[in-house]
């Protein structure tokens, strides 16, 4: 009876100084031993494959969040599909791949397209004719790309294909949002400011 | 009978809402920002994606990836940031002191990413679009973090001079001296 007592305190005490250093972060936590390690991407070089000489002037950013889903039939051979000729009840044959994907679209006007007849000046006046505002950049990255549902699995060309119709679906709502005659508005600002600071008294800025 | 009737509407009123999708239907705008700055440089950089999943020791077997990525990096200057003070003109010479250049974009154009390589254990599941997607967030912060490396900002510097001088000299000035907050070294064009 006593040496069942000693073993009880003994434990006691050891798992109370466990405690105590886990505490002290000193040890880890149960918990983490079954916790699965991060994969963390190895270290890699970039290598440049382009450079290019532009003069877009941006002038919109629209920041936006779109739910774009994909629904397909199951592969013959995969588990569910198995699982289905066991199972006594019919079971759903079809799996799905549902982003949230959080994205921005710009516009902005294209000035490398600026003609030379575009300028025109007269003492302190200036008249400049720029061409209209388009989506200059879709931008949706892997950071704010959320996979809410995946069912089955998914190649990367099937993901890609599904963030570019969210891509199509956030160039759709910034244009239905007014986007292009925003930019216009805001390009003609920023270019009659520019002129301004040069001196110009008498200035005129039109889009094609 | 008809108690019956009532309970079995309710139970299967409570199965369909049970059925029912959650996917958030709704979608907002965030925001809506004006802006004014002059992008000059556009970069395309490549980079490899490469990662093992064999650090949790309960699992049996490895996973290796390998995935290529393509992104856009666009570098430019500001121009809502210019003052008076900036820009002198007299007759046909004009001076502008523009601010410096930064990274205006960054973009992981989805059809440029693509699976190279992928072995999987005998033991363990393919990478899910869930993990892919994390490993190519680790490597978007990997080329964030690599830009000042790549010299992008030094080429927006030269590309953005050249610009503003052509625009200058459209406007009919002869004598153009250019120079960046950052980096007060003129250019006499």
């Amino acid at each position: 009876m006593r040496g069942i007592v000693k073993i009880v305190v003994a434990l006691v005490i050891v798992v109370l100084l466990y405690s105590l250093l886990v505490k002290l972060n000193w040890l880890p936590s149960v918990g983490s031993w079954f916790k699965a390690s991060p994969v963390l991407i190895e270290e890699t070089p970039l290598l440049i494959t382009e450079i290019k000489q532009i003069a877009t002037l941006f002038t919109i950013e629209s920041s936006d969040e779109v739910v774009v889903s994909q629904v397909r039939p199951v592969p013959p051979g995969s588990p569910k599909k198995i699982l289905d000729w066991i199972s006594p009840l019919p079971l759903a044959q079809a799996e799905q791949l549902v982003l949230v994907v959080k994205g921005k679209v710009i516009a902005g006007t294209d000035l490398s397209r600026l003609e030379s007849n575009a300028i025109f000046i007269r003492y302190d006046s200036v008249s400049v004719t720029i061409p209209a505002a388009r989506i200059q950049d879709i931008i949706v990255n892997p950071s704010g790309t959320d996979v809410f549902i995946e069912e089955g699995n998914w190649s990367q060309a099937e993901t890609n294909k599904l963030v570019s119709q969210a891509s199509e679906k956030l160039r759709q709502r910034a244009t239905e949002k007014g986007i292009l005659v925003k930019a216009d508005e805001q390009a003609l600002k920023v270019l009659r400011n520019f002129l301004a600071l040069q001196g110009f008294q008498k200035i005129r800025v039109a889009t094609n | 009978m008809s108690k019956f009737g009532q309970y079995l509407n309710g139970l299967l009123l409570l199965l369909l809402a049970g059925c029912s999708s959650s996917i958030p239907r709704e979608e907002k705008v965030l925001a809506i920002k004006e802006m004014g700055a002059l992008a000059t440089t556009q970069y395309t950089v490549t980079k490899i994606v490469k990662a093992s999943d064999n650090q949790t020791w309960y699992k049996i077997g490895d996973r290796k990836i390998l995935l290529s990525v393509e992104a856009n990096l666009k570098a430019g200057i500001d121009l809502t940031q210019l003052s008076e003070e900036d820009i002198t003109s007299s007759g046909n010479s004009i001076q502008i002191k523009l601010p410096p250049p930064k990274i205006l974009s960054l973009q992981l154009p989805p059809e440029k990413i693509r699976l190279e390589y992928e072995e999987v254990g005998l033991l363990r599941s393919e990478f899910s679009q869930e993990e892919r997607t994390a490993l190519l967030a680790q490597a978007e912060k990997q080329i964030e973090a690599a830009i000042p490396e790549t010299g992008i900002l030094e080429t927006a510097r030269s590309h953005t001079r050249d610009w503003i001088t052509r625009f200058c000299q459209q406007l009919g000035y002869t004598e153009i001296n250019i120079e960046f907050a950052d980096q007060p070294t003129s250019i006499l064009r």
